[in-house]
């Protein structure tokens, strides 16, 4: 059983660029991620953060909390409450602008 | 109790009173209160395709100690990064041969780790990303130890529950 993880992008009205994150990151697609998070970085409009929604990822490793370190600068996070105790464990949430996703 | 651990808790319960039970009999009501942790679980994984089969099974065997959803999410990612690490660095070339072993006592849950491999040596690899995962590990657990030996890699982890 592979792991569940469906990314896609998109370019709101207002101009900020999305990247949506469902699933689970684990070791197995963390390649992945990164690789969607480059693209979509490239197709942000100049100095706008890219917005990655991962409301709807219910698990996330350390792996997958690398990939958004290297990327804390330009990324604007939104994430499951559930995650913000490991994302501020791992000081991710010091490093980039984190925000809880209002509960379903 | 111990003689009877393949026993049912009703027959146990039963078991229990009449031995216990006064040759005059009970003198007033008695009321027996028995529980019993879920069995061990016992996972195999060989890739990293494995590793959400595994969550799911860990997750539904945590429900059943009891444990409640923010710990049994801490306890995901802790045994994952073990999973993940073990998986990655186990074996590079052959499938992966690992296991976990998860044990709840009446206070503790107990997490093994086991591959055939061993981690890469933390100067081979001074990433910040397996510190990572390790400072992970230890904030998300009460206690981790990781023992190396050129057989394999062994990631014992407690937390305290209930």
């Amino acid at each position: 059983m592979a792991t569940p993880l469906h990314l896609s992008t998109e370019r709101r009205d207002d101009g900020t660029t999305v990247l949506r994150a469902v699933g689970e990151l684990d070791l197995s697609n963390t390649a992945t991620l990164a690789d969607a998070l480059t693209a979509a970085l490239s197709r942000r409009a100049d100095g706008t953060p890219l917005l990655v929604d991962m409301a709807r990822v219910g698990y996330l490793d350390s792996g997958a909390i690398n990939v958004l370190y290297d990327h804390a600068d330009s990324i604007e996070l939104i994430v499951n409450p559930v995650l913000l105790g490991v994302l501020k464990i791992s000081g991710l949430t010091e490093v980039a602008t984190v925000t809880a996703a209002a509960p379903d | 109790v111990q003689e009877n651990r393949a026993t049912s808790l009703d027959e146990l319960a039963t078991v229990v009173m009449s031995r216990l039970a006064p040759q005059s009999g009970y003198l007033d009501d008695v009321a027996l209160l028995l529980y019993r942790q879920p069995a061990p679980l016992h996972l195999a994984l060989g890739n990293v395709d494995d590793l959400a089969a595994s969550r799911t099974e860990l997750r539904s065997w945590l429900d059943r100690v009891g444990v409640g959803p923010e710990q049994a999410l801490d306890v995901l990612i802790a045994t994952g990064e073990a999973l993940a690490n073990a998986i990655e660095h186990g074996h590079r070339e052959t499938p992966a041969e690992v296991s976990l072993l998860a044990i709840a006592l009446a206070d503790t849950l107990q997490l093994t780790v086991v591959d055939a491999g061993s981690w890469k040596e933390p100067d081979a690899e001074p990433s910040i990303s397996r510190g990572r995962g390790l400072a992970l590990m230890r904030a998300l657990m009460h206690d981790v130890t990781i023992d190396t030996r050129t057989t394999g890699t062994t990631v014992h982890m407690h937390t305290r529950i209930g």
